[in-house]
């Protein structure tokens, strides 16, 4: 509900006697429902007030009380008065009543008596109808806290409205143009609908006359877990406010027994399910990505990186034996690894390496083998390569000390010439884009299920996601 | 919560990795290297296994 004077947002204001009370807190002001008061007001001459009720969208009369000395807005419809900064106390100046505001006692039974003459024609009974609407509506309807708001062009006057227009310009659809988004108490609402529903049949309590064969023209608005719904008639526009209920919590409101029917589809202003778990993941996922970046350039900043040796050998088909052994030498620094890198100048051949990282004081040694083979041509007008000449192997947690290098070459080659290089405490970017995929993949797992909720909410509307490479397929 | 253990552990085993030089690459421990090794490259030969190709280039 927003304030009939300033438009601010009315917040409940609770008194003793459980009287709640709806007060602006930007210009003061108050809304009190008719049986909030003491007494009934004096009301005299009436006019329009140009404002509309926060209650029940009503039309605001200003009336006199107290021979004029007072002018007090209420509202024809729901007989609730709103009071403006200061008008309580004079109020209870011209009354002479300290206690304006309490609880009356018990009403008499409408049809109980007969009406006095000469009063106001009482406002017809709000009576619910059943307009092809939401869930959402009808409870909207029902909570007279959630408030419904209407405003009147009849007379050409534009009047404060529930919510504006607004191009959010954000959503990727072209019906943009004919269904803006609608702003209303901060929260953006995305077109879910339009329809144009006709009262069939009347049950309940609405707040405003419901005859049947009333159309309107319906529009939808979604904001999960609310909805805001615009009703258009010749006569008038109400936009209800609505909020998502889970249908066991509907179902004990009204102590219905038994359990409720399954639940089938989505509803449109049904919360996501996984809203939550996404809007927490994400910013953990960014500090989690960034510490992993931060700490691979802390380690990559203080690692060696530095080059060993460089061995070069040849290999002769002639030759007695082909193995290679390299003198000793050092490998300094803390536990880390060592990137051996093989270059050949294999041509149309394949060569395999086995080799050994030897410590000389143990005898331990790492051993492992790595392939190369190039191959390229021309085949049909067109060039072709495959493979490499060049390969690497990481070995693992090499601690510092004295190593020779033992090599084995085995290849179709009659003459290969080949270059082992040995560096030291090489930084992997490859395991920071492990550690980044593996972070990615929950928060894309819980955000394909939260896209795939959406997908579902909107096919139901009047803008089901769809891509033009899906409109391709199906044309296809 | 979970995915911030989960997460946070990920990190701590990519720190951990880059700090040791932690790798998954197919290397043998092998102790008891003949010392003649040197002398006699050919000697360590016995400790290989057979190498099969199992690529095969060209189109």
């Amino acid at each position: 509900m927003n304030c009939p004077k300033c438009q601010g947002p009315l917040q409940f204001l609770h008194l003793p006697d459980g009287i709640d009370i709806e007060s602006c807190p930007f210009c003061n002001g108050a809304f009190y429902d008719a049986d909030e008061l003491t007494f009934d007001l004096p009301f005299e001459d009436a006019k329009d007030a140009g404002c509309l009720c926060p209650r029940c969208g009503g039309a605001m009369r200003g009336a006199t009380v107290y021979g004029g000395k007072l002018t007090l807005d209420h509202c024809g419809r729901c007989k609730g008065v709103w009071f403006d900064q200061g008008e309580m106390q004079k109020l209870r100046a011209l009354s002479g009543k300290e206690n304006v505001v309490g609880r009356r006692g018990p009403e008499p039974e409408a049809g109980a008596g007969p009406e006095p003459a000469g009063s106001e024609p009482a406002e017809p009974p709000p009576v619910v109808a059943a307009v092809p609407a939401t869930r959402e509506q009808i409870l909207a309807a029902f909570n007279r806290k959630v408030g419904i708001k209407a405003k009147k062009d009849a007379d050409g006057r534009k009047k404060p409205a529930a919510a504006e227009p607004f191009d959010c310009g954000l959503w990727d659809n072209p019906d943009i143009a004919r269904n803006p988004c609608v702003v209303h108490d901060g929260r953006k609402y995305l077109h879910f609908q339009t329809s144009k529903p006709m009262t069939t049949y009347v049950l309940g309590e609405f707040n405003w006359r419901v005859a049947v064969g009333d159309e309107a023209l319906a529009r939808d608005f979604v904001c999960p877990p609310f909805i805001l719904s615009e009703d258009k008639t010749e006569e008038d526009t109400t936009w209800s406010l609505g909020e998502h209920m889970e249908p066991q919590e509907v179902w004990q409101a009204f102590k219905m027994e038994g359990v409720p029917p399954y639940r089938t589809g989505t509803a449109p202003a049904q919360p996501n399910p996984h809203g939550p778990a996404l809007d927490s993941m994400a910013p953990v996922f960014w500090k989690l990505a960034a510490a992993a970046a931060g700490i691979f350039a802390l380690i990559a900043g203080f690692s060696q990186n530095k080059v060993i040796q460089t061995f070069p050998f040849q290999y002769a088909v002639t030759d007695p034996e082909r193995s290679r052994v390299t003198f000793p030498f050092d490998i300094a620094g803390r536990t880390s690894n060592v990137r051996v890198k093989v270059d050949s100048n294999v041509d149309n051949q394949w060569a395999y390496f086995q080799m050994a990282l030897i410590d000389t004081r143990t005898d331990e040694a790492l051993d492992f083998g790595r392939e190369v083979g190039y191959y390229h041509g021309v085949d049909g007008g067109e060039s072709w390569s495959e493979g490499s000449r060049s390969d690497t192997a990481f070995l693992p947690s090499v601690k510092a000390g004295s190593y020779y290098l033992r090599v084995e070459p085995e290849t179709d080659s009659q003459l290969l010439a080949y270059t082992i290089e040995l560096k030291r405490d090489v930084p992997r970017v490859s395991y920071l884009l492990w550690a980044w995929l593996l972070l990615v993949l929950p928060v894309g797992w819980v955000w394909f299920r939260h896209r795939s909720f959406e997908c579902g909410r909107w096919q139901e509307s009047d803008h089901p996601w769809t891509t033009e490479d899906d409109d391709d397929d199906d044309d296809d | 919560m979970k995915y911030t253990i989960f997460g946070a552990g990920i990190v701590a085993f990519l720190a951990y990795a880059l700090f040791v030089g932690w790798s998954y690459s197919d290397v043998d421990e092998v102790k008891g290297v003949p010392k003649s090794v040197r002398e006699n490259p050919g000697a360590y030969r016995e400790h290989y296994k057979t190498y099969v190709r199992h690529h095969y280039y060209g189109k």
